[in-house]
């Protein structure tokens, strides 16, 4: 607290140092006042310098010829010339003593008319106590001072020399702030750390080097001295560039241009956008990790590949419009990063899984997975083989365990030789080493019993586009060839491999079908409604106006609608209505809520879409698709309800 | 008195509730004798009635008979398509409709004579039927084999089938057009999911394309109007705006001839319907004013002048459906008639 105080009081002091040579100058000369312009007040500086350079011998003198010094200060006028010429966000690391001026003058972040300062206008005080003001080396000065108060910066000059950066960054912990108070309390360190002019040399040097290089390109009479400085500083910021990462040297960057005020340096960790907040673990890091893992191709992703995504869809935000659900199939094009970081910031469904709808038809099947995987927070390890069985198994289960295995009733049929009649046995959809009932365990099974194939022996469901009886791997074990572009859990011609030979007699039954909400009484008990509620001890509360929704979003925080409407209701911009009383019902999820020009706007999780990429549609369009659904619904129900969780 | 006012406020609060679903319109209401819900296609006149009972039967209620059209099991939901030629009409059958939820879910497709009571035939299974070249056609997607089928009503024999390139929208439905039995204009999404439009000729089994939009985000509408074909593009995503909607001779299928007829800044949702005798067509039309909420009316445009008028007041119009040449916008819940009679009732009494 005293330190606020004392930095702030600090800072009024340097800021009433800056006017007073206008309020003092003003009594000799024309009298500029208070109000009058900093370029004015500049000007007027300049002048001053040059009469009294004009006035005085300004050679520059050694300290080593002025005998016994008592005292060194830099000149009052010269240190109000370098508060003016100075960058303002510098002058936040000037204390009360003369080291953190050294500090900034050591690492060249002070200037007075020449850029680079070389020379300083000192006054000295000799044993006898008389004053004198002369110019002398800036190196020269620092030394001085180095031996009479400041030692520390001397062993800093070393630590931060060309020959030790790296290791002294090394050993420095570069705190990324999570939220408001923690950015405030780093960037409070920093200012008050001697460390911060050392490291602003970093990217100052290479901001530098970015002039030189325009200066060597234009300028084409420079003289030695000039140009020898200028290739100096390129190859300093090259060394930079070399010796320190790339987040070291973006820390440093955002750091020592943000020092003016403590919003600057915050900006960037405390950014609205939904990828930020990710990386500063404000969201969950499913909702930028899946999208980053599929774009960079990376298994696991990690916080450095996670970072250059959240860079990525900040600065390209297209990129996500086409990209991030490869081989998860789903409604084509998706949305832009920007849209998307809108939607996630007020989402709330747990997706830790990476689902492919466009290969499940029955959309109900998607939107179940996606509230049981919400309700008890599970995390898969989807992959564009597996994605369809995760799915097809969440219903599947919730079904069995429900012991209502005829919703359920995908069946893989085969003559049975030891009968003598045609059995059928469940599967679930997809690949699934580990569950017994998905398809490519139950088809080695049937293999196994009927065909005499080996115990060992394992099916895997292939795309045809990566099937290859010619290669070798193709050649042993079963593979059961689909074409990824036509198949769907309802609808997906198969070819059945063992060895080089095509299975012939295996086929395929059923179609899992079920109300989502009950169409008649008899049904009440078989539907999604009823089923979730019994397995995962939850209640549906049925919410039948914007108010109720907004209540129950807010009760709770992580509280999540579902409902059924009609597609073209919903997106009208997408789907028309065909028909008279037409409607394709389309069950969703609607995760959160935000208000804006007047309207309200809801996270809406569509059963087509990736599970990654919600959209922000308006409640006129949620209103009406359930409305214009309950209008054709046997029952008339009002489809929309709350899940709330039993205590 | 305690109870009262809770009483009162309850009220309060639910009128408050309903008032965000009540709209002050000057459109008339249809009005049914039976639940409109139930009714799948009723003539200009009144004199023909289509209707579905919840056992799952398709009814024709005409002259003072009840004719059982289609029977399927309990709940089964029927849509019904025809054009003013009237000459065949076309109907989907969804015994699953409440218990299979997927928007790609082939639908049995059946058609018959326009003016037949007999129970119509099977044509096959998909999606999105449409009645061409006056009504001798029928085409429909299979969006799970994504093929386009086309079949002659008559001559069911006479069928083709076109493969569709996309494999990056397992959604995409794509709008089809027939000049004439042997040439069919059809959009399609490229490999980069820009939608185009292809005309595929039999004779010589080949597809050429002719057209492309220049966004990902924007779809493609057809709707023939005689020898025209009217062709809308509109941004479908709010982070890409515009419509556009052209005027195509169909006489010679040559997209140099494109006129193009009107341009809007916004992101209309089109569903152009052009199927009656007058020279206009109407479409859903984006009229939001910046900064405030969403809003679509349904606009009419003369096709000789080019004059656009909006012609509903409910500010949140976007389904325009052509039921026998009757107007009519579905908004919460209710039918509003543009155009025709509004009052079935009359007629209802003696027919059903």
């Amino acid at each position: 607290m005293f330190h606020h105080i004392w930095q702030s009081l600090f800072s009024k002091f340097l800021v009433f140092l800056l006017i007073l040579p206008g309020l003092s100058f003003c009594e000799e000369k024309e009298a500029p006042g208070i109000l009058q312009s900093f370029e004015q007040l500049i000007n007027l500086n300049k002048n001053q310098y040059v009469i009294s350079k004009q006035k005085k011998d300004f050679e520059v003198k050694s300290l080593q010829d002025q005998g016994t010094i008592a005292d060194i200060v830099i000149d009052p006028f010269f240190m109000k010339t370098m508060l003016f010429r100075s960058e303002k966000k510098y002058l936040k690391l000037l204390k009360e003593t003369d080291c953190s001026l050294a500090a900034l003058l050591s690492n060249n972040l002070l200037h007075a008319f020449e850029r680079p300062l070389q020379n300083l206008l000192v006054q000295i005080k000799n044993e006898n106590g008389k004053n004198k003001t002369l110019m002398v080396n800036k190196d020269e000065f620092l030394a001085e001072l180095y031996k009479r108060k400041c030692s520390t910066n001397k062993e800093l000059d070393i630590l931060y020399s060309s020959k030790n950066i790296k290791k002294t960054i090394e050993g420095i912990e570069l705190k990324v702030p999570k939220t408001k108070n923690s950015c405030k309390e780093i960037f409070n360190k920093w200012i008050n750390d001697i460390n911060t002019p050392y490291l602003c040399r970093v990217p100052e040097t290479i901001e530098d080097a970015k002039r030189a290089t325009e200066e060597l390109k234009k300028e084409v009479s420079i003289n030695f001295p000039r140009t020898r400085y200028l290739r100096g500083i390129i190859s300093q910021a090259k060394l930079y560039q070399e010796q320190l990462p790339l987040f070291k040297r973006s820390y440093l960057e955002n750091l020592c241009n943000g020092l003016e005020k403590v919003e600057n340096f915050c900006s960037e960790y405390l950014a609205e956008d939904a990828w930020t907040k990710v990386l500063n673990g404000e969201l969950p890091k499913a909702y930028l990790s899946y999208k980053c893992k599929n774009i960079l191709k990376e298994e696991t992703p990690k916080i450095k590949d996670l970072e250059k995504c959240a860079q990525m869809f900040n600065k390209e935000p297209e990129t996500c419009l086409t990209k991030g659900n490869k081989g998860f199939p789903s409604f084509y094009p998706l949305r832009k990063c920007d849209q998307l970081s809108e939607v996630l910031n007020i989402a709330k469904l747990k997706t830790n899984y990476h689902d492919c709808p466009g290969r499940v038809d029955n959309e109900a099947v998607v939107n179940i997975h996606r509230i049981i995987m919400h309700m008890k927070r599970e995390k898969l390890q989807s992959t564009p083989l597996s994605c369809m069985n995760e799915t097809h198994q969440t219903f599947a289960r919730l079904a069995m365990n429900y012991n209502k295995e005829e919703i359920w009733p995908l069946k893989i049929c085969y003559f049975d030789p030891a009968r003598e009649v045609e059995a059928c046995d469940s599967y679930i959809p997809g690949n699934n080493f580990k569950s017994p009932d998905a398809e490519n365990m139950v088809m080695a099974s049937i293999l196994k019993r009927t065909k005499g194939a080996p115990d060992k022996m394992k099916c895997l469901l292939t795309p045809s586009n990566e099937y290859n009886p010619l290669r070798l791997k193709y050649q042993v074990g079963c593979f059961i060839v689909f074409d990824p572009h036509k198949c769907t859990s309802s609808y997906c011609p198969k070819r059945i491999f063992w060895g080089k030979t095509e299975v012939k007699g295996i086929r395929y039954q059923g179609v899992p079908r079920f109300s989502y909400f009950p169409a008649s009484l008899k049904e009440a008990g078989n539907s999604v409604e009823r089923i979730l509620e019994r397995t995962l001890k939850i209640r549906n509360k049925s919410l039948k106006n914007l108010t109720e929704i907004v209540y129950f979003f807010d009760a709770k925080e992580d509280n999540i609608i579902h409902g059924v409407g009609c597609v073209e209701d919903i997106l009208p911009e997408t789907y028309s209505k065909d028909y008279f009383n037409g409607c394709r019902p389309i069950p969703f999820i609607l995760d959160g809520y935000k208000k804006m020009d007047g309207d309200t706007f809801f996270s809406v999780r569509l059963p087509i879409d990736d599970i990654h990429t919600p959209r922000l549609l308006n409640w006129n369009k949620v209103f009406n698709s359930i409305n214009n659904y309950k209008k054709i619904h046997p029952t008339d129900p009002w489809t929309l309800n709350g899940i709330v969780k039993n205590n | 008195m305690v109870l009262l006012k809770i009483i009162k406020l309850l009220l309060c609060l639910s009128f408050f509730n309903q008032a965000y679903a009540l709209v002050e319109t000057k459109l008339p209401i249809l009005l049914t004798k039976q639940s409109i819900f139930n009714l799948r296609w009723v003539s200009l006149d009144g004199e023909r009635t289509y209707y579905q009972r919840a056992s799952g039967d398709l009814i024709l209620s005409t002259r003072y008979r009840v004719i059982e059209i289609l029977k399927g099991a309990e709940n089964t939901h029927y849509n019904i398509v025809t054009t003013r030629h009237r000459k065949n009409i076309v109907f989907l059958k969804d015994e699953y409709f409440h218990t299979w939820l997927g928007i790609r879910h082939p639908k049995e497709i059946y058609a018959s004579a326009f003016t037949s009571e007999r129970p119509p035939e099977l044509i096959g299974s998909g999606i999105k039927p449409r009645l061409h070249l006056n009504d001798e056609w029928v085409s429909y997607f299979d969006p799970l084999a994504r093929v386009i089928h086309l079949v002659n009503i008559k001559h069911k024999v006479l069928k083709y089938q076109i493969q569709i390139n996309n494999n990056l929208n397992p959604y995409f439905v794509p709008e089809i057009i027939m000049v004439d039995k042997d040439t069919v204009v059809f959009t399609d999404l490229n490999s980069k999911g820009h939608t185009g439009i292809l005309i595929y000729k039999k004779l010589t089994n080949k597809i050429e394309p002719s057209f492309k939009v220049t966004d990902i985000r924007e779809k493609i509408e057809f709707c023939k109007k005689d020898s025209t074909l009217l062709i809308g593009v509109f941004g479908t995503d709010p982070s890409k705006r515009g419509s556009q909607i052209f005027r195509l001779p169909l006489q010679t299928v040559d997209f140099k001839k494109l006129e193009s007829i009107y341009k809007s800044e916004l992101n209309d949702i089109g569903n152009i319907e052009c199927d009656h005798k007058e020279e206009s067509f109407y479409f859903t039309k984006n009229v939001t004013e910046a900064g405030k909420k969403e809003a679509f009316e349904i606009a009419k445009m003369n096709l000789k002048n080019k004059e656009l008028k909006i012609i509903t007041d409910l500010t949140y119009a976007t389904e325009l459906i052509n039921l026998d040449g009757r107007l009519l916008v579905q908004y919460r819940g209710k039918f509003y008639v543009l155009k025709g009679e509004e009052n079935l009732r009359k007629d209802d009494i003696f027919k059903l």
